[in-house]
């Protein structure tokens, strides 16, 4: 909804240039640190990186403390394969799995982290490989206020749902240039089924504003390099993921009230009053690039 | 099961009328009933609220919102004074041995600058300290044009936010909020039509075109039984009836808008019309900028508003009114995006006799919005639409039964077809399905009867009571949802309901009840109570409603809302250096039942699982109301300050503690002055104070794929107050006065909104340092994971403005 919103509340500050952000001061509570958890395996990747870290306060702009010491262990369900993992001594909280994941759609697989006397798990399914078809790279005048330049459109056909598969295809989009991720923070793309709700779009062409979403309103440069990466994910990272990007764009007239972001990691003792925030889960990946011409 | 309706719509009159009807029917044969209509003479407009004295007796009465009063005394020769605030009182002797028909027509008061004064009949009947109602505010038009306004529009949401107990969301939020309840509690009614949206432009203007509002009335607490529906407030507009006497011309060029307006009689004095239109034009310049996305924008509203009336003899008129407005925003042929409402209302008017008066209105109103994005070359298309329907008949009755009571009662049939989303996409040249969630149906029904009832001079009192039934009807889908965690989204299974099955029924029992004492002629204390049912629900997770919010009905997991309130108040009319003041303040507490939240990160938009993304928990909001009016004179205005909590406490929120809404505000400090200078000048002022609203601020921050997402560490809900607001606007009007028999009469309205260009905070947000992209092709993109806080002002500047507006 926020996407579909975001042209006319643009419209909107357009014809009242009298609105204004500004960055401002302000101090804010302290909070208690928490086990903060950055999973997402992607079995293209081989051997997989989890990262966990303590959150920290909000302004505090330096790098995360390192939870070291956690035992993670990975299981892929149906089989019982585990996968263990073990933290990096160059760099803490960074812990790597000695093994290429791999499994099969509708796979579900439990991740355990033990640490200070907690254990939390968590489980995400592996959904179904969508694909990028292809990256094509064109002149467009000037539209919707952007300037006139060359934009990249991204080519990629959301898989019917079938009896076989009655899940929504979930995705997120990202992509980078010139080797820099581009978290341009309207631009964090989070869909299912083409389209930006499940099924809206079953079985189309990826929708022109998912098509679209690869651009800023700047044009690209001849020899600017760009990578595109299309994450199919299960319904829970979707969910986390769409909290994520209201959160991180949540400003203006339709803002929503703030909230946690929900991440599926769950202290075993569910009376505990220690939680985790992040999110788990296993994807499919797929790539693609293009070099401007 | 209708008939289970009917029957006890049926016991309920008999079980009223058996109350007072006995005792009354023997005092009769004695006296005798003075009726009629009191009008407007320049015009034939009717008068509301106009008042008829009755100088032998000292008493009075009022007429009602058609013009229409009904007296019943003791056979006699009377010195009865009909008389309006701002109108030359008419003197009447009248022989009043049978009941007798007087039709009066007043003249308004020649402008004589500052000499108009309120005459001791006036305060006879003065509504603020005679009337049992409390909690009510009224404005008249002309009041409502003073007031300084955004861009030259003369606002009527924008004036009821200046009244005690009245707050808003935040500069541009759509709607109001009255004594802590949310937008959706407000019944705003249009000649009788509920309106489902009264913004135009997202929320910075409202609906109603003021050439065609003839009054407008508000009440906050002691609503009448013949109101039910929303459980916070009812706001009545009612339109202009058009001059039935001569052709009339008005209009006004703003910098935003145009309106016309055109009024005059079909038959002279029988049957008169009024036509007006509103419609932005700044979309008109946008071709000839040299931005290239301004020249193809599409952005405008307009609204028009028509009715026509009939006055077939003297007992019976008819009204037909109706308005069609629309906001249209877009970019070329590409993207386009609309809403807007539509009311039809039809209206008689019967008198049976001097003590029996009737109205029945039947009407149709609409709300609906479309999203459509759409290009040919690509073969893409969006289209988006949702409706909301309503139709229903509503018969209601004056019986204005003896000299110590006058009975209201009456019913409405209320039918309601949601069409919650209707969807059609085509990509790259492939059409997908249609996917629409299915329509939903409703039937809200209602009896009620009241009773204004005079015990002595000094005590009066209102009761009554309304009967609500709400059916959710089928064909439709029903969701069964399974008990989960609170706070997140729970399970559910979908059933298919056939058509004319029930799938969820509710009825209630609204008792209303309110008591004045007149402690001496110039104060009276009140005190009044009133429980409130509302079956539908505006779904809203954004800080400022947006238009693409969704009404939906009560269903078998949707609860009505339930709104009781306790209201008293102490009203004091007084004189002070020789002007009039009229003070009151009032106290209310108000508990509300089943109040929708929604679970973080809920999704209310095309979802067909909807209703498992909401949470139901209670509404609390109390407060203090103090308001100060100087009515006459040169310098006018008032003061009005609120002292206000509202609250809310839901399972899976706030560890479901009581936290305070997204519209609370602790203090709200409104000041409106007006004053003429002389014949050509005058100057109005208005001063807004209010507190911060809450919102949810963070503790800590994790970092997740490079994204730093901000967490409250004790998940507390709206733990921040945002800074106050405060802002201070000035107009000033400027009559020409070249010849005062010109029939063309011109006035500059300037006017300066936000004076002093105080960025008032809408809202405080946290995010990660944009990164910065350069055409530098060795550093295009430099990221960051540093924090900020960001304050968001909607109308951060000074605004000024000018409109013309003009008669003939």
């Amino acid at each position: 909804m926020k996407t579909i919103l975001k042209l006319p509340i643009l419209l909107l500050a357009s014809l009242f240039l009298f609105s204004c952000e500004e960055v401002i001061d302000i101090k804010l509570d302290q909070g208690e640190s928490q086990l903060a958890v950055d999973a997402l395996l992607a079995v293209e990747n081989g051997p997989q990186k989890i990262r966990l870290t303590l959150s920290r306060p909000y302004f505090e702009n330096k790098a995360a403390d390192a939870v070291s010491g956690a035992e993670l262990s990975l299981v892929r369900k149906p089989d019982g394969k585990v996968y263990s993992f073990s933290e990096s001594s160059a760099s803490l909280g960074d812990y790597f799995s000695s093994e290429a994941l791999e499994g099969m759609p509708l796979n579900e697989f439990e991740l355990s982290i033990k640490w200070n006397g907690n254990e939390f798990r968590a489980v995400s399914m592996l959904p179904r490989k969508q694909v990028i078809d292809s990256l094509r790279q064109g002149y467009r005048e000037s539209e919707f206020g952007n300037e006139p330049g060359t934009y990249l459109d991204l080519y990629a056909n959301d898989l019917q749902t079938s009896p076989s598969y009655r899940l929504p295809d979930f995705f997120w989009l990202r992509y980078s240039l010139n080797g820099v991720k581009n978290l341009r923070l309207g631009n964090i793309l989070v869909g299912s089924d083409a389209a930006f709700r499940p099924g809206v779009a079953d079985g189309l062409p990826y929708i022109y504003p998912v098509r679209n979403s690869i651009n800023t309103n700047k044009p690209y440069l001849v020899g600017d390099s760009i990578e595109v990466e299309l994450y199919s994910i299960d319904a829970e990272n979707f969910r986390f993921l769409t909290e994520m990007q209201t959160q991180l764009t949540n400003t203006g007239l339709f803002a929503q009230p703030a909230a946690n972001v929900k991440g599926n990691i769950v202290n075993v003792n569910l009376n505990s009053k220690v939680q985790a925030i992040g999110n788990f889960g296993v994807c499919q990946l797929s790539k693609a690039g293009i070099k401007v011409k | 099961m209708l008939l289970k309706f009917e029957r006890s719509a049926l016991c309920l009159f008999f079980v009223f009328s058996y109350f007072f009807l006995p005792q009354n029917i023997s005092a009769q044969n004695q006296k005798a009933t003075l009726s009629g209509y009191i009008k407007d003479a320049s015009n034939g407009e009717a008068l509301i609220g106009a008042g008829i004295f009755v100088e032998e007796l000292k008493r009075g009465a009022t007429s009602n919102v058609y013009g229409f009063y009904s007296l019943t005394l003791p056979a006699g020769k009377y010195t009865v004074k009909f008389l309006f605030l701002g109108y030359v009182t008419e003197t009447r002797s009248v022989s009043l041995l049978e009941n007798n028909t007087i039709n009066i027509d007043l003249a308004e008061e020649t402008r004589q600058t500052g000499e108009v004064v309120i005459t001791g009949e006036q305060k006879e009947i003065e509504a603020n300290v005679r009337s049992t109602q409390m909690g009510v505010n009224k404005l008249d038009i002309k009041t409502i044009s003073k007031i300084p306004p955004l861009l030259g529009e003369v606002d009527v949401i924008r004036s009821i936010q200046l009244l005690p107990g009245v707050s808003t969301a935040g500069e541009g939020a759509s709607g109001f909020n009255v004594r802590g309840g949310s937008i959706d509690q407000n019944l705003i009614l249009l000649d009788e039509a509920p309106v489902y949206n009264s913004s135009h432009l997202f929320g910075f203007f409202s609906v109603f075109n003021p050439d065609a509002v003839k009054d407008v009335k508000l009440i906050k607490g002691g609503i009448p039984a013949q109101y039910g529906g929303r459980i916070s407030s009812l706001l009545d507009i009612r339109m202009k009836e058009g001059n039935n006497k001569k052709f009339e011309v008005n209009g006004g060029i703003g910098l935003l808008s145009s309106r016309f307006a055109i009024e005059g009689p079909i038959i002279k004095e029988k049957m008169s019309f009024i036509l007006a239109g509103r419609r932005t034009y700044f979309d008109l310049f946008f071709p000839l900028s040299t931005n290239d996305g301004l020249k193809e924008t599409i952005a405008y509203f307009y609204d028009l508003t028509a009715k026509v009336n009939y006055k077939i003899n003297d007992k019976n008129t008819v009204f037909a009114s109706g308005y069609f407005g629309r906001d249209q925003f877009g970019f070329g042929s590409a993207f386009g995006f609309e809403w807007g409402n539509g009311t039809t209302t039809l209206r008689w008017n019967h008198v049976y006799g001097p003590k029996l008066f009737s109205n029945l209105t039947a009407f149709y109103s609409s709300y609906d919005y479309a999203l459509n994005i759409e290009s040919a070359a690509t073969g893409d298309e969006f289209k988006w639409k949702s409706t909301i329907q309503n139709l229903s008949f509503k018969p209601e009755f004056t019986w204005y039964a003896n000299d110590k009571n006058t009975v209201t009662f009456g019913g409405q049939v209320l039918h309601y077809n949601f069409l919650p989303s209707e969807t059609t996409v085509s990509s790259n040249g492939v059409k997908g399905d249609p996917v629409s969630l299915p329509r939903k149906y409703a039937l809200e029904n209602s009896i009620f009867i009241s009773n204004d009832m005079e015990i002595s001079k000094r005590l009066s009192l209102t009761y009554g009571l309304r009967y609500s039934r709400f059916f959710n009807i089928g064909p439709g889908t029903m969701l069964n949802l399974q008990e989960t965690t609170a706070g997140i989204s729970k399970p559910y299974t979908i059933s298919n309901i056939e058509s004319g099955k029930i799938i969820a029924d509710y009825g209630n029992f609204e008792p209303r009840f309110s008591a004045k004492y007149e402690i001496n002629d110039q104060s009276s204390l009140k005190a009044s109570y009133n429980r409130m049912a509302q079956y539908i629900h505006l779904l809203s997770n954004t800080q400022a409603s947006v238009p693409l919010d969704v009404w939906n009905p009560s269903s078998n997991n949707i609860k009505p809302q339930i709104g009781d309130q306790v209201a008293m108040g102490y009203f004091h009319n007084f004189n002070w250096k020789e002007s009039d003041y009229e003070f009151s303040t009032e106290v209310f507490y108000k508990i509300m039942q089943n109040q929708i939240d929604y679970i973080d990160g809920a999704d209310l938009l095309r979802n067909k699982g909807l209703e498992a993304d909401l949470l139901s928990g209670d509404g609390r909001a109390y407060g203090l109301e103090l308001f100060l009016k100087k009515r006459k004179g040169r310098f006018n205005g008032w003061i009005s300050y609120t002292l206000s909590r509202s609250e809310r406490k839901v399972a899976g929120i706030n560890e479901q503690s009581w936290y305070p809404t997204r519209f609370d505000k602790t203090h709200n400090l409104y000041l409106v002055g007006n004053y003429e200078l002389n014949k050509r000048w005058s100057f109005s002022a208005n001063f807004v104070y209010s507190s911060g609203v809450p919102g949810t601020f963070p503790t800590n921050r994790i970092e997740y794929q490079g994204y730093v997402i901000p967490h409250n560490s004790n998940n507390l809900r709206n733990n921040y107050r945002i800074p106050s607001y405060h802002r201070l606007d000035l107009s000033a009007t400027f009559d020409p006065k070249k010849n005062e028999n010109r029939k063309w009469k011109g006035t500059w309205t300037f006017g300066i909104y936000n004076v002093y260009a105080r960025k008032n905070p809408f809202g405080i947000y946290f995010r990660q340092e944009p990164p910065t992209v350069s055409d530098n092709p060795a550093d295009r993109v430099t990221q960051s994971t540093n924090t900020q806080a960001v304050r968001f002002s909607v109308l951060g500047t000074i605004v000024p403005s000018a409109t013309y507006n003009f008669s003939f």
